[in-house]
């Protein structure tokens, strides 16, 4: 195998693939990337048995064939090389590399040990661009469950229907919910779905992140391909594959409640300003409390802490119904505004023990649902 | 030899070929799930041991297999991930010792299996018996033991908070845990109508949908329906549970349902279904008595890690008399106000302060007006005519109705009765009231009766 390829070209690509790999011991192989030729381009693979990552590179080949080195190696040498285009060649399972006036080589292994990064047959594709793909997981990866204790909501929850995609997380504090109309304004070009039957999918918080990772700011078209445990997703020339998270996605939707019996008009930005400020004196809870008065059409926010002292803050809201005091983790309610684009607010409440809600006046497309604090 | 033993002797000649690493990663957790013709199924964790398998061991594990049974042609992989679902206690336990965490709230709703939508803290080890859920607690059990045959199917009713959705759940917890490859699926029934709604509506786009609802919900080996009064009106969801619930009565499936009141006293119900829901087991649960109330008051405190004292107990057992959710939740203020003073000890005045606002909340009112108006509407007979001289009996039993809930309800002295419903004598209050108690006692229907008037006073 010989190959010449431009650094900065090789650079953003192992990054990525060097990201998808967990130190192994048992088999130090899964701590290599594969190089290998394809149409003409450089193949670098990597994948922890989870998460398969492929990516094909523009390269000068001059001779096809494969190796597999060291990840975490290769990786540091090429970034530190100049912006230079540097050579590439296997000779006898070693990799020798060629740039400027720097010479090295790395030991590798025998590609036919790496592992085989498995297919995804099927034909329900789901064509997306990249840019509304990425914000939509934005909306609500903040809420997914970190710890692996309950993999199947430590994930992003997508249904995909022929009308709608709903992107669903939470940690069972809260719960981020997005849908996009898929027949609506501009998504009919954006959005294709081919799918025999409505499909829901549970991709793992961490495959997410990585694919939001990979995204950046690609302006481009996403294939997502489904299959029964695992999910591909194709952009131009770098694969993702990843297992989906079996069983069932909690029913999340009895959570959501039908009524309220507070509703709070208000601005985001001013809620968000009070919330940050009570924040700076809330106790080891993280806790804030939200007073309403709905005579002088006014929302208090205050934190207390024996400690270093208190806050008291007072907004301009519109109140609908009961008056209501109840507590919150501050953190949690700024992830849950954060994810609001407009300044008008809705904030439903029913008693201090029960989920509030949280959206925007105009758009019904994203909601946000947190629960309080045990309230003494 | 059984697969177990057939793989366990496989890979012991297979890990010979293979090196330590490998073998670790690639075979452990698989398993032979199925052997027919010749033709062997191994169980493989993820997508990745499947290819590796085929595309690098399949020689020595067909060799292997082979070699120990000559028939053996053909081994195919199929992936079978094995999630556990044990860490999901540890980690709650380790949430209920912190109390900081203890504050936040959760979805309490999340924590249930979302396989069979049980929520694995009711179980028949916390369910306290007592005369009151005796036969149907003893219906259950012999579910239970009985799947599909014996009582099928089992229809329990009883008032809110009594434990219903506990024994019926505990019933699914009980199978599964017996059999773990049955399938179970609990539901509510407004569950089950917004899936129907789902259904057809994204029905009109896609076919399929509507097949996959139906083989989805006839493939079930016991299906728990919750609350199915409130299927009552709803015309098209009616008609898909119908079918749904032929077609597992047929196949001898079990089914139990459960609802506030007997199946007969829900109105619009189809009377296909209500004829149906007779054929089965009909099991009512009532009030606990004080002694059960106290038991179960004991069994939720240990349950939290708490210890009161029996007087304690008898003072909240006392006092909330109708409802098991109340009586926790007056636990649970208990402790909330416990840990937030830090202390340990408790004695009974501090209780009764704990506990003031919850045991003196005045029952919500109802008025004379309130009363005749439900009762006559409950009848479906004129208010004025339950007032006149009338002796009919679709009159009368209404009028001492409204006689013996004046009295239980507003207090109402005998004389003043006697003079609001048609000026009549005291000593007809007093006879009404006496012949409605009596009654009460030894007839279950009017005992439903006057409990789904009672709710509707008290409902709005």
């Amino acid at each position: 195998m010989n190959f010449i390829c431009f650094k900065e070209n090789l650079k953003r690509n192992l990054d990525n693939a060097l990201r998808i790999i967990k130190y192994n011991s048992t088999l130090p192989i899964l701590n290599n990337f594969l190089l290998s030729t394809e149409k003409g381009m450089l193949k670098i693979s990597s994948t922890d048995l989870e998460i398969g990552f492929t990516s094909l590179i523009p390269s000068k080949i001059l001779k096809e064939g494969s190796i597999t080195v060291p990840a975490q190696l290769l990786s540091q040498f090429i970034n530190n090389l100049p912006n230079k285009n540097i050579n590439f060649e296997v000779k006898d399972f070693k990799l020798y590399l060629n740039c400027d006036n720097i010479k090295a080589s790395i030991n590798g292994l025998n590609a036919e040990d790496f592992q085989i990064i498995p297919k995804v047959k099927n034909d329900s594709v789901l064509t997306i661009n990249s840019k509304l793909f990425k914000n939509s997981l934005n909306y609500v990866i903040n809420s997914s469950a970190i710890s692996d204790a309950r993999p199947e909501i430590s994930s992003i929850y997508i249904k995909i229907n022929p009308d709608q995609l709903k992107f669903v997380a939470t940690d069972s504090f809260r719960l981020a919910h997005k849908t996009i109309f898929v027949l609506s304004g501009d998504n009919k070009e954006k959005i294709k779905i081919n799918f025999d039957q409505s499909r829901n999918i549970i991709l793992p918080l961490r495959t997410a992140g990585e694919l939001l990772r990979i995204l950046g700011d690609q302006n481009d078209n996403v294939k997502i391909i489904v299959d029964q445990n695992q999910v591909l997703f194709d952009f131009d020339n770098t694969q993702l594959i990843s297992r989906l998270v079996e069983g069932n996605y909690p029913d999340y939707e009895v959570i959501i409640p039908k009524s309220s019996e507070t509703k709070c008009y208000l601005s985001k930005n001013d809620l968000e300003e009070s919330i940050k400020l009570s924040g700076c004196f809330s106790s080891k809870l993280n806790d804030i409390t939200i007073k309403t008065n709905s005579e002088k059409s006014q929302m208090e926010i205050f934190s207390n802490n024996s400690e270093y002292g208190n806050h008291h803050g007072k907004i301009n809201s519109e109140i609908k119904g009961k008056d209501v005091t109840i507590v919150f983790n501050w953190r949690y309610f700024l992830d849950g505004l954060k994810n609001i684009d407009e300044n008008e607010l809705i904030l439903e409440f029913n008693g201090d023990q029960k989920p509030a809600v949280i959206k925007s006046v105009k758009n019904n497309d994203f909601f946000y649902i947190l629960m309080p604090i045990r309230n003494n | 030899m059984d697969l177990h033993e057939l793989w366990k002797a496989a890979l012991g000649e297979i890990g010979l070929q293979v090196s330590k690493a490998n073998y670790k990663t690639w075979l452990t957790n698989t398993s032979i799930v199925d052997k027919k013709n010749g033709i062997i199924t191994i169980a493989v964790p993820n997508s990745f041991t499947k290819e590796w398998l085929e595309n690098k061991y399949h020689k020595f594990i067909l060799r292997s297999l082979h070699n120990i049974e000559s028939e053996i042609k053909e081994v195919t992989y199929q992936i079978k991930p094995n999630y556990i679902k044990e860490e999901l206690k540890d980690k709650k336990q380790f949430k209920e010792d912190d109390l900081s965490a203890h504050k936040q709230l959760d979805f309490t709703e999340l924590n249930v299996d979302t396989e069979t939508n049980l929520n694995p803290r009711y179980t028949f080890d916390n369910f306290i018996v007592g005369p009151s859920n005796e036969l149907a607690h003893a219906a259950a059990s012999a579910v239970v033991k009985n799947l599909g045959n014996k009582y099928n199917p089992l229809f329990i009713y009883g008032g809110v908070g009594l434990g219903k959705t506990h024994l019926i759940q505990a019933i699914g917890n009980a199978v599964k845990k017996e059999n773990r490859n049955k399938k179970i699926k609990y539901v509510t029934s407004e569950r089950f109508t917004s899936e129907v709604i789902t259904t057809l509506r994204s029905g009109s786009l896609r076919p399929n949908d509507i097949d996959d609802f139906k083989k989805r919900w006839r493939e079930i080996d016991l299906l728990i329906i919750d609350d199915i009064q409130f299927l009552s009106g709803k015309e098209k969801t009616q008609d898909e549970f119908f079918h749904t619930f032929n077609a597992l009565y047929d196949a001898g499936k079990q089914i139990i349902i459960s609802s506030d009141r007997p199946p007969k006293s829900i109105q619009t119900l189809e009377e296909r279904l209500r004829s149906r829901f007779e054929g089965g087991m009909i099991a009512d649960i009532s009030y606990p008595d004080l002694e059960t109330r106290i038991t179960i008051l004991k069994t939720k405190a240990n349950e939290k890690g708490f210890d009161f004292s029996y007087d304690i107990l008898e003072y909240i057992a006392s006092n909330i008399k109708k409802n098991i959710r109340e009586l926790e939740g007056a636990l649970n203020r208990l402790i909330a106000s416990n840990l937030s003073t830090n202390k340990k000890d408790f004695n009974l005045t501090e209780v009764k302060k704990a506990l003031n606002i919850i045991v003196n909340t005045p029952k919500k009112s109802t008025t004379f007006k309130n009363i005749i108006k439900a009762v006559a509407e409950f009848y479906d007979v004129s208010e004025k005519e339950l007032l006149e001289r009338s002796r009919k009996k679709e009159i009368v039993k209404p009028r001492q109705i409204i006689m013996y809930l004046l009295r239980e309800e507003l207090k109402n002295s005998f004389p003043f009765i006697g003079l609001k419903i048609g000026g009549r004598d005291h000593t007809t209050a007093i006879h009404a009231c006496d012949k409605i108690k009596k009654e009460i006692e030894s007839d279950q229907n009017l005992n439903d009766e006057i409990n789904m008037i009672k709710e509707k006073l008290y409902l709005v």
